[in-house]
C-alpha cells in the first residue's frame, strides 16, 4: 500500500515544472512595456505608463466633472492660453492676447492643426468656446470662467481674432481659457457628440495625443500624433523627449504605490502616507502638484456660536497651523489666504493671521457646544477635523465630532447648515485663481446663488472682492483682493492653513512638470 | 425509480422557482431604498464640489430624483423587468448593463478560477492529510495541517493579499502587484481569494475523507490491493462530493460577493472595484445594478446546489429539503 513515495515524487515534479512555467511567463510584470522590477526604463521605450483613479466619465472637455477628467483633457485638447511653470500665462494656440473692459480678444496663431488635419483658425476657436459657454451645455465650469453674465464670442478667420465679450466684467477670463476644460473641440466632434463625450471621434482632439484604446476598467492609451506641432513653448525647455505612447491603467490609488516599486508604471500620482516609501531611493523622484486650499471652514450661520467674531479668534488661537498642515498635507506649504504666492493677488503677509497662542483663550470656550464635521479623506481617516476637535475639547468645548465620506460631508456643508459649526475644507481650485477659493468664504452666499457657504456678513470684504472681479488692470484687481483679504482675515473669517498637494512620483528616466502648479501630462517626457 | 422521482419534482422546482422571484423582488426593493436611506443628496455629489444651486438641481432633474418616490420606484422596477437598468448617473450615456457586461467577466475570471483550484487543492490537501493520518499515524502533521489552515483563516483577505503582493510583487518581481493587464496577473488576486476556502474546505474534507475512510468499502478496496489513487478516486471521492459540492457553491456566491475587498488591493477591474467606485462617486444606478446583479446570482446558485444535490442524492428531494 505504501506507494506514496514514486507518487510524490511525480507529484513534486509536477508542482516545480508548473512553478517554473508560471515564473517564467511572469517575469515581465505583467507590464507589457518598459523593464521590470525597479530597473531604468526610460531611454529604452517610447511609453509611459501612469495610473488614473478611476475612468474619465466623459472626453468632451466641457463636461469633465472628475480629477481624470480634466487629466484625460489635457492630453487630447489644447487651449489657447497654458500655464509657464511658475504659473505665467502663456501661448498655447493664441499668439497673444489682450483683456479688455468688456471681455478679451485672443489672436490665434497659425499652423495649429486638429488630428484629422483641420486647420485651428479663429472660427474653429470660437465655436469651441461658445459651446463651452452656452447654458444649454450646462457646463460645471462656465462661470468659472467667463464669470455670471451672458458671453458673445465671435471668431473673425481674416483678422486671426477672437473676441469674446461679456455683459458682467470677470477678471478670471484668462486663466479660466488655461484650463483643460477650456479645450478646444475641433469640427468632427460638434458632428457626434456623443462620440466625442466617449473619446470615439479622433478628428475632435486638438491636443498632442489621440485616444487609440479605452478598456474601461483597466486602461487607456494615446498616442502622440505625428503631424502634431504645437508643443508649448516653456521658458525652460524641457528635458528628455515626449513618449510615442501613454498608457494610464486604471486602478485604485492605494496599488499605485505598489506598481510603482515593480516598475509596472514609470509616473504616478500616489497618497500622501505612501511618500514615504520612495523618499530613500533616489530612483524615485517627487513632483509635488497644487489642488487648491486647505482652510478651516467656520460657520457664522444663526445657529453657529462662531457668529461671534471672539469666538472666531479664540479658535484661530488654538489651532497649530502647521501642526494642521503636518496632519492634512504635510508637503503643502503654509498659506497666508487662500492660495499661495505664487498665486497672482494672493496675500503673503501672515502677520494678518491670528498666531497660535492657546493661553490667550483663556475660558472662551467653557461651555460652547461645537459640532464639527469633517471627511476622512482629509488626514488619514479624517485626521484634520479629529485635530480641530482635540484642540476645541482641550480649550473646554463640548465637541460632537462627525467624520463622515466626502459625498455626505459636502452634502451636510452645503445642505444642513444647522447641523455644523466648523470644518477642515479643502477648495478643487482649477482655475488656479485666488478668487476661486475666496468666493467660498466672501461675497453672496451660496444658497443666495453665490459660492459662500460660511453665510458670513463682511461688507468690506464683500465690496473689495467684487470690485477686483471687474477690475480693468492687474494692479487694480490686485488691489482689491488684498483689502478683501485683508478685511476677511482680521475678523477671522476663515483660518487659511496650506495648499492642497497631490505627490506625483516619477521613476529613474521619466520626468513630470506641474506648470502653475498643476499636473500636466503632456510635459511627460522620457530621459536620455 | 422514475416514477418516484417525477412526482416531488415539479413541486421542488416550483418552490424553487418561488424563492427565486421573491429573493429577487426583495433585492429590487433593498436597492431601490439605497438612493434614499444612504446619506447624501447623489445629485449634489453627482454635480461636483462646487457646482452651483442650480447646477444641482439640473442635476436631480437629469437623475429623476425630482419625481414622487412611487414614481421613482416604479420607472426602476420596470427597468428591471425588461432588463434595463438605465444610464450610470455619473457617466450619462453609458448603460448600466454595459459596464456590468464589462466587469462581470473579470470578476467571474477570478472567482471560477478560484473556485476551482479552492475544489481540487482542498480535495488534494484534505485526502492527503487524512490518508497519511488514517489511524492516529503522524499526528504532527494533522497538527500543522490545523494550525496552518485556522492561521490561514484567521487571516482576513486583505492582509493575505498585501502579503502576496510584497512577497511576489514588491520583493521577488515575478508577479504584477496590480491590474489586469496580463495572464500572469490573475495569480496573486486568484490566490489571495482563493486561500480562505481551501483551507476551510480542505479541512471539511479532511474530516469527512477520515470517516470515509474506516468505511467498510475502504477496506475491501484496500483488500483488494487497489492503488491509494484508485481506491480515493474510485470510492472515497465520489462519497466526499455532496457537501463538497454544496460548500463549493456558497463559497463561489461568496466569492463574487467578497471581490470587492480582492478587486481593491489588487485595482483589478472587476464588479466588486465598480461597486465600491459607484458608492463613493453616489452612482446608485450601478450600484444597485451591480447588486441586483450579485444578489440574483448568489440566490439561484443556492437553488442550482439544491437541484444539483436533488439529482445526487433523491433524498432530498423525498424530504422536501434540499440540504442546504
Amino acid at each position: 500500500m505504501r506507494h506514496a513515495p514514486g507518487g510524490s515524487r511525480s507529484f513534486g515534479a509536477a508542482v516545480c515544472a508548473a512553478l517554473l512555467v508560471v515564473t517564467a511567463c511572469t517575469t515581465d510584470n505583467g507590464g507589457g512595456g518598459t523593464e521590470g522590477n525597479g530597473g531604468n526604463g526610460g531611454s529604452s521605450t517610447d511609453t509611459i505608463r501612469g495610473a488614473w483613479i478611476e475612468d474619465p466619465t466623459t472626453f468632451d472637455p466641457a463636461l469633465t466633472q472628475t480629477t481624470d477628467d480634466y487629466r484625460a483633457a489635457r492630453i487630447i485638447y489644447d487651449t489657447v492660453i497654458r500655464r509657464d511653470l511658475d504659473g505665467e500665462l502663456i501661448p498655447g494656440l493664441a499668439d497673444e492676447w489682450e483683456l479688455t473692459a468688456e471681455g478679451a480678444v485672443l489672436m490665434i496663431g497659425e499652423g495649429h492643426t486638429c488630428a484629422d488635419g483641420t486647420e485651428i483658425t479663429p472660427t474653429v476657436v470660437a465655436e469651441s468656446l461658445t459651446y463651452l459657454a452656452d447654458p444649454e451645455t450646462n457646463s460645471l465650469h462656465t462661470t468659472g470662467i467667463f464669470g455670471d453674465g451672458e458671453v458673445s464670442i465671435t471668431g473673425d478667420d481674416d483678422t486671426g481674432e477672437v473676441s469674446i465679450e461679456l455683459s458682467e466684467p470677470h477678471t478670471d477670463l484668462l486663466v479660466g481659457l488655461a484650463i483643460p476644460q477650456a479645450g478646444i473641440i475641433c469640427p468632427a466632434g460638434f458632428e457626434d457628440m456623443e462620440g466625442l463625450a466617449a473619446g470615439g471621434v479622433e478628428g475632435a482632439f486638438s491636443g498632442p495625443y489621440a485616444l487609440t484604446s479605452a478598456n474601461l476598467g483597466v486602461s487607456y492609451e494615446f498616442e502622440l500624433r505625428e503631424d502634431y506641432g504645437s508643443w508649448v513653448e516653456y521658458s525652460e525647455q524641457l528635458e528628455g523627449t515626449p513618449a510615442a505612447t501613454l498608457e494610464f491603467v486604471v486602478g485604485g490609488a492605494d496599488a499605485v504605490a505598489n506598481q510603482l516599486l515593480t516598475g509596472e508604471i514609470d509616473v504616478a500620482p500616489v497618497n500622501t502616507e505612501e511618500v514615504a516609501r520612495f523618499e530613500d531611493d533616489d530612483t524615485y523622484e517627487l513632483t509635488v502638484a497644487a489642488t487648491g486650499e486647505a482652510y478651516v471652514m467656520i460657520n457664522h450661520g444663526e445657529t453657529s456660536p462662531f457668529q461671534d467674531e471672539d469666538l472666531r479668534r479664540a479658535l484661530a488661537q488654538i489651532i497649530d497651523r502647521e501642526a494642521l498642515r503636518d496632519i492634512a498635507y504635510p508637503v503643502g506649504d503654509l498659506i497666508a489666504t487662500l492660495g499661495d504666492e505664487n498665486m497672482l493677488c494672493a496675500n503673503t503677509d501672515f502677520d494678518l493671521l491670528e498666531h497660535y497662542d492657546t493661553d490667550a483663550v483663556g475660558d472662551a470656550f467653557e461651555g460652547v457646544s461645537v459640532n464639527v464635521i469633517g471627511t476622512e479623506a482629509i488626514g488619514q481617516n479624517g485626521a484634520a477635523t479629529i485635530y480641530v476637535q482635540e484642540q476645541l475639547a482641550a480649550a473646554g468645548a463640548e465637541v460632537d465630532l462627525y467624520n463622515t465620506d466626502v459625498g455626505s460631508w459636502v452634502d451636510q456643508i452645503y445642505e444642513e447648515p444647522e447641523t455644523w459649526d466648523v470644518t477642515v475644507y479643502a477648495t478643487v481650485n482649477n482655475l488656479g485663481s485666488i478668487s476661486w477659493g475666496l468666493g467660498t468664504v466672501i461675497g453672496p452666499w451660496y444658497v443666495e446663488g453665490g459660492r459662500n457657504m460660511t453665510y458670513s456678513e463682511n461688507p468690506e470684504a464683500a465690496e473689495a472682492f467684487e470690485a477686483a472681479m471687474s477690475a480693468e488692470s492687474e494692479e487694480e484687481m490686485c488691489e482689491h483682493y488684498q483689502i478683501a483679504q485683508e478685511a476677511a482675515l482680521q475678523s477671522v473669517d476663515f483660518i487659511p492653513v496650506s495648499m492642497v498637494t497631490q505627490s506625483i512620483i516619477s521613476r529613474e528616466g521619466f520626468s513630470v512638470q506641474t506648470p502653475g502648479g498643476k499636473e500636466d501630462a503632456t510635459t511627460l517626457r522620457i530621459l536620455d | 425509480m422514475l416514477i418516484a422521482l417525477a412526482r416531488p419534482w415539479p413541486a421542488f422546482l416550483l418552490r424553487k422557482g418561488t424563492e427565486l422571484v421573491l429573493a429577487v423582488l426583495v433585492l429590487i426593493v433593498i436597492t431601490f431604498l439605497t438612493v434614499h436611506l444612504v446619506p447624501g443628496d447623489p445629485a449634489r455629489v453627482i454635480a461636483g464640489t462646487d457646482a452651483s444651486l442650480e447646477h444641482v438641481e439640473a442635476t436631480r432633474e437629469r437623475l429623476g430624483l425630482d419625481r414622487p418616490v412611487l414614481t421613482q420606484f416604479w420607472d426602476y422596477f420596470s427597468g428591471v423587468l425588461t432588463l434595463d437598468l438605465g444610464d450610470s448617473w455619473r457617466r450619462p450615456g453609458v448603460d448600466v448593463n454595459e459596464i456590468i457586461s464589462t466587469r462581470l467577466p473579470f470578476t467571474l475570471s477570478i472567482a471560477i478560477a478560484g473556485i476551482v483550484i479552492t475544489i481540487v487543492a482542498s480535495l488534494i490537501i484534505g485526502l492527503s492529510v487524512a490518508g497519511l493520518t488514517r489511524g492516529n499515524r503522524n499526528q504532527w502533521l494533522d497538527s500543522i495541517f490545523g494550525w496552518v489552515t485556522a492561521g490561514v483563516l484567521a487571516l482576513p483577505v486583505y492582509v493575505i493579499g498585501a502579503i502576496l503582493v510584497v512577497i511576489f510583487a514588491v520583493n521577488m518581481g515575478v508577479l504584477p502587484a496590480a491590474g489586469a493587464n496580463s495572464l500572469s496577473a490573475y495569480i496573486l488576486p486568484v490566490a489571495a481569494i482563493a486561500s480562505g476556502p481551501i483551507s476551510s474546505m480542505s479541512r471539511l474534507v479532511r474530516r469527512e475523507a477520515a470517516i470515509v475512510l474506516e468505511q467498510d468499502y475502504m477496506r475491501t478496496a484496500r483488500g483488494w490491493r487497489l492503488s491509494t489513487a484508485r481506491q480515493f478516486a474510485k470510492h472515497a471521492v465520489p462519497n466526499l462530493l455532496s457537501s463538497t459540492l454544496t460548500l463549493s457553491g456558497l463559497i463561489l456566491a461568496s466569492m463574487i460577493g467578497g471581490a470587492i475587498i480582492v478587486e481593491t488591493v489588487f485595482a483589478w477591474p472587476g464588479l466588486g472595484r465598480a461597486v465600491v467606485d459607484s458608492i463613493i462617486d453616489r452612482d446608485f444606478a450601478v450600484t444597485r445594478g451591480i447588486i441586483l446583479t450579485v444578489g440574483t446570482f448568489a440566490v439561484a446558485m443556492n437553488i442550482l446546489i439544491d437541484i444539483v444535490l436533488a439529482l445526487v442524492d433523491p433524498r432530498t428531494l423525498r424530504a422536501g429539503k434540499a440540504l442546504t
